[in-house]
């Protein structure tokens, strides 16, 4: 067990040993690529913003159409009480 | 890690306006550290090339995150780091370690290992790192990450705890419980190369 852990600790340290050549220079381009991957990501990044915008628009837009169809509806079917407002549904109605 | 002609605060200050002059001179400025930390821990099929192309995105994304209260090079190494390690779990596949598969350098090290008890020379690191890289393949990805860091790279905790975010108890458990599979398997390669 002690002689796996020395080999162990032998390989480790030699192997800690190599240092690999790390080129300084960027290679042709990749500035260039990285900076077109960043701004394209942006772009999608505010295009995805303004839709989840329309889209919270566009439903509460449904959302207000519904209530006031409903109400509208509500009132158009309902016989009403008062008085002045019978006489004006029946004109209203005669008149249809 | 920045040289001295180079002015880091008006480079953050372009890159928040989305200047394009001063993103490329980051990306030349800090090239050499990111690709530094994505050869130490690099998968397998990944072209470190793509992988560093991966990183650099990914930091230009989230500059108006780095608050400056560490040097832009600790937030840039972490981000490096999570993305390797991202990487490396994507890379779900464990290949199981066989003395067939090493070359002729790499099984001579071994055989060297077990003769004797001394160490072993410059020429044969190259060969070492090969062999540690193969059993390193077999752990999982943050066991990798800290043997790598730890062994290999010479870190210390404290470094470790800088570049991952983990706390010292947590290094200091899984890098022990790494080093011990890390002795499992290198044991059962050798016992391969015995019979």
């Amino acid at each position: 067990m002690k002689n796996s852990d020395s080999s162990l600790d032998r390989l480790l340290r030699a192997a800690g040993q190599y240092r690999p050549t790390v080129a300084e220079e960027v290679p042709f381009g990749f500035a260039t690529r990285v900076v077109a991957g960043w701004i394209a990501g942006a772009g999608r990044e505010r295009m995805g913003l303004e839709t989840l915008w329309f889209r919270r628009a566009f439903l509460c837009a449904v959302a207000v159409m519904a209530v006031s169809v409903g109400c509208s509806f509500k009132t158009d079917t309902t016989a009403p009480n008062d008085e002045m407002a019978i006489a004006s549904y029946a004109a209203t109605a005669d008149l249809q | 890690m920045a040289d001295a002609g180079f002015d880091i605060e008006a480079c953050l200050e372009g890159l928040r306006r989305q200047d394009e002059r001063a993103a490329s001179n980051f990306v030349r400025e800090l090239y050499p550290l990111v690709l530094k930390i994505v050869r130490s821990h690099l998968p397998r099929r990944s072209a470190e090339e793509d992988l560093c192309q991966i990183v650099f995105i990914k930091i230009l994304s989230n500059i108006a995150q780095y608050s400056g209260k560490v040097p832009i090079e600790h937030w840039v190494s972490r981000i490096a780091i999570n993305t390797c390690l991202n990487a490396l779990k994507a890379e779900s596949v464990r290949p199981e370690l066989r003395w067939a598969d090493l070359s002729v350098d790499q099984a001579a090290v071994l055989d060297a290992l077990a003769a004797d008890s001394t160490e072993l020379g410059p020429d044969d690191a190259a060969s070492s790192r090969d062999v540690v890289e193969t059993l390193l393949r077999a752990l999982k990805p943050k066991d990798r990450l800290l043997i790598t860091m730890l062994h290999l790279e010479g870190y210390s905790m404290d470094d470790v705890k800088q570049a991952t975010g983990w706390n010292i108890a947590t290094i200091k458990v899984r890098a022990f419980r790494a080093r011990q599979k890390l002795k499992q398997l290198f044991q059962e390669l050798n016992s391969q190369g015995k019979l």
